[in-house]
């Protein structure tokens, strides 16, 4: 008998008593899975996001060690490898997206389009927070880094994900874990956020507007040309938004054609789902305790926090003026739909108004905005893909 | 520093350009293609000479147009009593969400999570008001009542019940000539 033997049996206590991080690390996903399931806070990501944080920090790191020569990697390795570090997930991701959106409330009120963009302005706020942050010798964030953190204020996790990947690529540090979970659990978390911010900014009597609804058709034709029309523009205005974009809009196009909707139901079901649980399980395994228990996790919290704050106020602020140049035909709430949590974001603003006049609807109106959010959050990603080298 | 700074800007700016192009584009298309109705009457036209390629539209789901009739029947009732209907319902524990349109002007447009439906009673829209819980109870005792159930229907809507069946212009066919 081989007594050395024993010392396989219990090496996974030893490397967990060797690296008790690890046990953090456990929690953390554990936490994460428990959110999902008894708070249902974004369920469909959490909860294989810590599965993967889990199983990438048992003991002896067997399901993320690389692959050697003559060795096979661990399976999340490989999920990382092949679907995480070339993009692919998150486009995906927003190819189901695409599918999933509805634009005609865009198409129908188009003038309220603009305060999508005005809900950016948090993204650049934290790029320049996390940038100030780098200052301190205890940061070590460069413009890379500020991008992947800032862009956590649009409010879409595949957009942040597909940001932070690139950045790794172009040479950024791996805090793709961080600012995924940031994201995502800000996303679940925007019914307790924005409110306040809401009050704070509006006036009872702001709050209050009505703004009555007239159906306005959209001819097919439209809607079968806006995701065309759109892609080509902003390729050509932003090329590096092209593919978020592009990949979007064509699910948009499977939709609204009305001709393959078998490929539509796809994009919006099967492949969405199976993708949702490679990129959560991928994006979790990057989690390890070395790369996520730092400090700059913390600051990635905060920042994000930020980033999601002045996101919702800057639509707001823009809703106030739009308010004021429309005779008070506008109620400014619906800037708040602007970050492009869909449609988390326009039930907010419809709670709200609801609550301070229960004949009040506006969520026809906030899913405009919401939805050119969407639009805006990767038009912002193609601006920091090609200024940020 | 100033060059972050700068990349904030031009970002920010480039985001405000590219939707409001996008806002501009969308406009044009709503110039040039108009809204559904007339995207529907030219898509009928071109359907005319081609009548062998012909194909219906896919067929709504029952329960829809069933969600869609509870929903115009809650937002009638409730308009009666002077309340509007929330953005959403329950059937049986389950949450829908639904938005009606102008109940007075037809087709009255129903979405029943996100599956549109346009009502009409024969061309017109739902004669409710909600007046009439108001008139009955501010009568004065010494008041000339006179019928004052005529006001059922408002002569808005170009008609009112008596107790001969309906009156007014439009049963007269007036407004038509």
């Amino acid at each position: 008998m081989d007594v050395g033997g024993f010392g396989n049996i219990v090496a996974g206590f030893t490397d967990l008593a060797d690296q008790p991080l690890m046990v953090v690390m456990l929690v953390i996903g554990a936490v994460l899975i428990y959110l999902g399931i008894a708070k249902k806070f974004e369920p469909l990501l959490l909860i294989p996001i810590g599965a993967g944080i889990m199983l990438a920090n048992l003991p002896l790191a067997e399901l993320i060690k690389p692959a050697t020569e003559g060795e096979v990697g661990g399976f999340l390795w490989y999920f990382q490898k092949y679907t995480l570090s070339n993009e692919l997930l998150p486009l995906l991701v927003f190819l189901g997206l695409g599918a999933l959106t509805d634009f005609e409330p865009m198409l129908s009120h188009p003038r309220t389009i603009l305060l999508g963009a005005a809900a950016q302005l948090g993204v650049f706020i934290a790029f320049l927070g996390t940038l100030a942050l780098g200052l301190l010798p205890v940061f070590d964030f460069g413009p890379k880094e500020a991008a992947s953190v800032g862009i956590i204020g649009g409010a879409d996790g595949p957009t942040t994900i597909y940001v932070a990947t690139s950045m790794i690529q172009q040479g950024g540090r791996d805090i793709l874990g961080a600012v995924a979970v940031a994201a995502y659990s800000y996303m679940a978390l925007v019914p307790i956020i924005q409110p306040p911010i809401i009050r704070l900014l509006t006036t009872k009597e702001e709050r209050m507007i009505k703004m009555p609804y007239t159906f306005r058709p959209v001819s097919k034709r439209a809607l079968i040309i806006f995701p065309i029309a759109s892609t080509i523009v902003i390729a050509l205005l932003v090329p590096k938004a092209a593919p978020l974009i592009g990949i979007m809009m064509f699910g948009n196009l499977l939709r609204v054609s009305g001709v393959v909707e078998r490929l539509s139901k796809a994009a919006q079901n099967e492949l969405m789902n199976i993708v949702i649980i490679f990129l959560g399980l991928s994006v979790g395994s990057t989690m390890t305790a070395k790369v996520f228990l730092q400090w700059e996790t913390i600051a990635i919290f905060l920042l994000g926090l930020v980033a999601f704050a002045f996101s919702t106020a800057g639509g707001v602020m823009l809703g106030k003026l739009m308010c004021v140049l429309s005779h008070r035909q506008i109620n400014p709430m619906i800037g708040a739909a602007g970050v492009s949590a869909v449609p988390m974001a326009a039930r907010v603003v419809q709670a709200m108004a609801s609550k301070e006049d229960p004949s009040n609807f506006l969520i026809m109106h906030a899913m405009g905005p919401n939805v050119a959010g969407v639009i805006g959050t990767a038009t912002a990603a193609g601006v920091f893909l090609a200024l940020i080298n | 520093m100033i060059e972050d700074l700068l990349v904030c800007v031009i970002g920010l700016a480039v985001v405000f350009v590219v939707l409001a192009v996008l806002m501009f584009v969308i406009i044009g298309m709503g110039r040039l293609f108009g809204g559904g109705e007339e995207g529907a009457e030219d898509a009928n036209a071109a359907v005319k000479t081609k009548p062998e390629e012909t194909k219906q539209e896919p067929p709504i789901p029952e329960g829809a147009t069933e969600l869609a009739a509870i929903t115009l029947a809650m937002a009638s009732y409730l308009r009666q009593r002077g309340r509007e209907l929330g953005p959403y319902i329950t059937i049986n524990n389950m949450e829908y969400q639904v938005d009606v349109g102008d109940l007075h002007s037809p087709p009255i447009s129903v979405e029943v999570n996100g599956e549109k439906f346009r009502a009409s009673l024969n061309g017109e829209g739902l004669p409710v008001s909600t007046q009439i819980e108001l008139n009955l109870g501010i009568w004065p005792r010494d008041t000339k009542r006179g019928p004052f159930w005529r006001a059922a229907c408002p002569p808005t809507q170009g008609g009112y019940w008596s107790r001969g069946g309906w009156t007014g212009r439009q049963a007269a066919g007036m407004d038509r000539k």
